[in-house]
């Protein structure tokens, strides 16, 4: 078998590894920086276009491996787990039918689905306090009930919120995976990670008074007259923040963006992978049987297969497919939630 | 043979004297005449034929029983008073044989029909133009479905909260103080006891 990652390696070993994995951190963050500020709109539709399927992949795919191969006494957590993930994205996705009825409808809708979800990870996080390495996670309640009373003040701080956390959670995720195979890369990690916000405030200094993006290249032109920019504001929400840059907002999204991309196609599949993708042993669940190994196998070539047809679709209509894509998305943004919380 | 010769040399001088120098006459071309200013609002202006509209209450003017008279052009750019001073000065008569569709453009206007300072003002706003209906046959155009089917973050109008989400909103920050204080009283309670 070959081992991508290494084995364990004496601290002497791993210092110059672990600062030119920190100096690879920050060269990745400050080359998405720049991008973003120079070709907001250009960056933005490229990122989606290429790393939007294969690093929903090799999420799966890192997920798969960690997995256990059996839920055991984690079976309620798992079950609520796959609910919640299926039902909210279900219907988070029907959300905007409820357009054509009345905009009051649409709010209680959208306050009614982030009370769910608050609640839902309330749940998990109750669950996952109960078992080892346990905690004390009486607070989880009042803070849920806290932050439902905020989204039903403003439903759309929480769907705008998760637009921009959402590509740190990549980041933790890195930190924990980190801790879990290369304990002694944390420290220079950790460093690095201070360039994320240093980078969002630079940003803030030099677009904070641009107001309006700049305008079509040839590079969007490229991507066929689907393309709107105006997509990409009301994604990030600049008509609900309308003192700050809509300029500033988008390159800023779009730097989580490929900072989060970078993070689950490069960065991950350094450290967290053990082996090749393709590499069926190694995923514990395909240990059960070889029905359970060939259904893991099937899921992963059909990933391969959507991420094809993505990129075909994004071909033809990339304004409709970007929209579809990020309902979609919703399902494994969802999913990081009882993961991230089982390695913690 | 020399004098055939002298006429086609000819020939081919009169027609390059006669090619425009942009190129040869289109159908469309006619004799030149200036480019009316179409932000002159006191000028009609007519965008199909290019050209000032002439209207007929300006022609059928008089200022002399029997005698039409045409005077100067008035533009709105000059002073009202000035245009109003301007009666005596036959430019034109048109007794003579002079159709009105040759009288150069701007020239038809009577002291009568002058501009005076009320009419200098602002032109009135035009009329609203309807919203264009949606063309059931472009599919683009209509964005009910496709486009709401995939949005995530509909775009909010910004309006006062309901009553309904103000209740229930109130109830889930009492209920979250409740539950705070619950957590903070049981947790000072365990700690006493593990003291103890």
């Amino acid at each position: 078998m070959t081992a991508i990652a290494a084995t364990i390696e004496s601290p002497a070993q791993s210092r110059p590894a672990r600062w030119a994995f920190a100096l690879c951190f920050v060269g990745l963050a400050i080359g998405a920086a720049w991008l973003s500020v120079a070709l907001p709109i250009s960056v933005a539709f490229a990122a989606v276009f290429l790393f939007a399927g294969p690093h929903n992949w090799f999420e799966l795919r890192y997920a798969l491996g960690r997995l256990p191969a059996r839920t055991g006494k984690l079976r309620s957590f798992f079950v609520v787990s796959g609910l919640g993930v299926l039902g909210l994205s279900a219907a988070y996705a029907a959300l905007p039918l409820l357009m054509n009825h009345s905009g009051n409808f649409v709010e209680g809708g959208l306050s009614l689905w982030d009370t769910a979800f608050l609640f839902w990870v309330a749940q998990l996080v109750w669950m996952r306090s109960l078992t080892n390495p346990r905690f004390d996670g009486g607070w989880v309640w009042p803070v849920a009930c806290l932050l439902t009373a905020v989204v039903w003040l403003a439903p759309f701080s929480l769907p705008l919120m998760l637009v921009f956390l959402h590509p740190l959670m990549a980041l933790w995720l890195l930190d924990r995976e980190l801790a879990r195979s290369r304990p002694t890369w944390r420290i220079g990690y950790r460093c690095a990670m201070g360039c994320i916000p240093l980078a969002v405030t630079a940003m803030w200094w030099q677009l904070r008074g641009v107001s309006d993006l700049p305008g079509t290249d040839q590079i969007t032109l490229a991507f066929g007259p689907t393309v709107r920019a105006d997509t990409l504001t009301n994604h990030v929400g600049a008509s609900l923040l309308p003192g700050v840059s809509p300029y500033f907002l988008v390159a800023t999204h779009t730097f989580l963006e490929l900072v989060h991309y970078g993070v689950w196609v490069v960065l991950m599949p350094l450290i967290g992978l053990r082996s090749w993708p393709w590499q069926m042993e190694t995923i514990p669940v395909s240990r059960r049987s070889p029905t359970w190994s060939r259904a893991v196998a099937v899921l992963l070539l059909s990933g391969l297969l959507l991420v094809s047809v993505l990129w075909v679709c994004f071909g033809i209509d990339y304004e409709t497919t970007r929209r579809v894509y990020f309902t979609v998305a919703m399902l494994h943004v969802l999913a990081e939630v009882p993961f991230l919380l089982r390695m913690i | 043979m020399r004098r055939s010769m002298l006429s086609m040399i000819a020939m081919l001088i009169l027609a390059a004297s006669t090619i425009h120098a942009d190129g040869p006459p289109g159908p469309h071309d006619g004799p030149y005449r200036p480019r009316p200013n179409p932000h002159n609002q006191f000028r009609p202006y007519d965008d199909l034929h290019q050209r000032m509209i002439i209207r007929p209450a300006s022609v059928s003017t008089t200022t002399i029983p029997g005698r039409t008279k045409i005077f100067p052009p008035v533009y709105p750019d000059a002073p009202a008073v000035l245009s109003s001073s301007i009666e005596t000065v036959p430019w034109l008569d048109t007794d003579s044989q002079l159709p009105v569709s040759d009288v150069p453009v701007g020239w038809l206007r009577s002291p009568i029909d002058s501009p005076t300072l009320a009419d200098i003002g602002p032109r009135p706003s035009p009329e609203p133009r309807p919203f264009p209906a949606p063309d059931p046959t472009n599919q683009n155009s209509n964005p009910s479905e496709s486009q709401l089917l995939a949005d995530i973050a509909p775009e909010p109008e910004l309006k006062a909260t309901s009553p309904v989400s103000l209740v229930i909103a109130g109830l889930a920050a009492t209920a979250g103080i409740v539950f705070l204080g619950m957590w903070l009283v049981n947790r000072r309670r365990s700690g006493n006891s593990q003291d103890q």
